[in-house]
């Protein structure tokens, strides 16, 4: 397909996966509690009308009147123009949330089962990731171990929307280890359940919530991520923070570098001030922010460490999500600096 | 190089501290341990008094294994001095933020010569 000459990879997509189909992936007695259950009885939904009283419409998926179906997935990529997709299962965004860490893993290896099986296909460039039960760690590891070497699995995925403590404290330390010795990338993607509810409640419309919500969540565990010294500790780990557009990025690089010039000694481990290491992350860029003037973008992209650091990324087929022309739209980059950011550096990284 | 006098040891005990002028820049001089310490006496952050601020040895960390508490232990070789305002922290020896070596005060040598105390100025 291409844009402009450029492949286009979209690291950050949605499945709606019927939780039917689903629920054959898993072991008793979940599979008989989740095939009987009502929707949501389980998984946390999510809150607020992402429709806007049905003005947004998405006419290539079935979503959001009923799940998606896999047939549907190529011309889904075929609509937003895509070459590869990284589909995560949407109901894996409330993993943050789940009421118990009993339910957490076997959820999490029957999704990946599940998408192995039904979704995935890396011959026409569909992957997923691997959503880990941060709850219980050391399972998270077993999981790894399991499929991080499936060609169709491509990183790590931790919900920033709900993790406590948050993702840097040590707790988490034998997920990161067990990534960064398989090269594997883990991609932190902010969650929308309870969105109403995550850090205040009595917003009266959903733009309000959607403003801050997504956001605060990756911005709780890129402080934590940062301060506890994950990337110090797991130096060749990639880390990905995905679905918060990217002008929140420079706020917090200079929030950090201030309260930690002030206050190194309770941040020891780490050699250089926290935006050096935030310059060194990757960044979908889903949803953009489009500023009347671009060259407010551009400085933006300067301040994160330059358009190597971005990976396209629709978030499809979601109210919010982004075409690829966002990104050919940024004439202040270069051909070659628009490729980067459509699919070369996910291709990398993601080695697909 | 020009040897600036300072004062007589006698007048800077360990434990002391005092400021005395380079070229109309302040410099703090310390004795610590048995040592002696020159440094700019200004913060860069927004020129707090450094001579007032607290000299303790640097935490260091040390990452042992996966899901462990950090070591923490105050160094045996590096002693700090913090900005009372805003706590910056400067290494007494090589003046560098603790922090942020881009972000670095001026250090001088101290030379001791019969019983009187000399700055080091290039």
């Amino acid at each position: 397909m291409t844009l402009n000459g450029h492949v286009v990879v979209d690291v950050d997509a949605h499945f709606f996966e019927p939780l039917h189909d689903f629920s054959n992936y898993l072991d008793e007695p979940w599979k008989s509690r989740f095939s009987g259950a009502t929707r949501g009885r389980f998984i946390p939904g999510s809150t607020g009308d992402r429709w806007v009283g049905g003005r947004i419409m998405r006419n290539v998926t079935s979503y959001p009147q009923k799940d998606m179906t896999p047939e549907e997935i190529p011309g889904l990529m075929k609509h937003v123009g895509l070459d590869k997709i990284v589909l995560l299962p949407n109901k894996m965004l409330s993993f943050g949330k789940l009421s118990s860490d009993e339910i957490a893993v076997p959820l999490a290896n029957g999704f990946i089962d599940y998408m192995l099986d039904k979704v995935v296909d890396p011959s026409e460039g569909i992957y997923t990731m691997l959503v880990a039960p941060f709850h219980d760690p050391e399972e998270s590891v077993a999981l790894i171990d399991r499929v991080a070497d499936e060609k169709g699995v491509v990183a790590l995925c931790l919900v920033t929307a709900g993790p406590e403590p948050p993702l840097g404290d040590r707790r988490y330390d034998p997920i990161y280890e067990a990534c960064n010795d398989r090269n594997f990338p883990v991609v932190f993607h902010a969650g929308g359940s309870s969105v109403d509810s995550f850090f205040i409640r009595g917003y009266r419309k959903f733009l309000e919530t959607h403003t801050l919500g997504f956001l605060w969540n990756n911005m709780a565990q890129i402080v934590s991520l940062v301060v506890q010294g994950v990337p110090e500790k797991y130096p060749n780990l990639d880390i990905v923070f995905q679905e918060s557009g990217i002008f929140w990025v420079p706020l917090m690089m200079h929030r950090l570098d201030a309260e930690y010039m002030k206050r190194q000694s309770e941040a020891p481990l780490l050699t250089k001030k926290p935006s050096k290491y935030m310059q060194e992350f990757y960044y979908g860029t889903q949803p953009l922010e489009e500023p009347d003037n671009p060259e407010y973008l551009q400085q933006i992209i300067d301040m994160i460490g330059g358009p190597e650091r971005l990976m396209y990324a629709s978030d499809y087929p979601h109210w919010d999500y982004d075409r690829p022309s966002v990104i050919t739209n940024m004439d202040f980059l270069s051909d070659s600096e628009q490729g980067m950011i459509l699919g070369k550096t996910a291709e990398r990284i993601f080695g697909i | 190089m020009t040897l600036i006098p300072i004062c007589s040891t006698n007048d800077l005990p360990e434990g002391s501290r005092k400021t005395v002028n380079v070229e109309d820049t302040p410099v703090l001089v310390l004795h610590v341990d048995g040592s002696y310490y020159a440094i700019e006496a200004t913060c860069p952050h927004q020129s707090g008094p450094l001579g007032q601020g607290i000299v303790l040895p640097k935490l260091e960390a040390t990452f042992v294994s996966a899901g462990k508490r950090l070591e923490e232990s105050f160094s045996e070789t590096i002693l700090t001095i913090s900005c009372p305002w805003h706590g910056w922290e400067f290494d007494l020896s090589t003046g560098a933020h603790c922090g942020d070596s881009e972000v670095t005060l001026s250090t001088f040598e101290i030379v001791e010569k019969e019983g009187e105390l000399f700055l080091k100025s290039p």
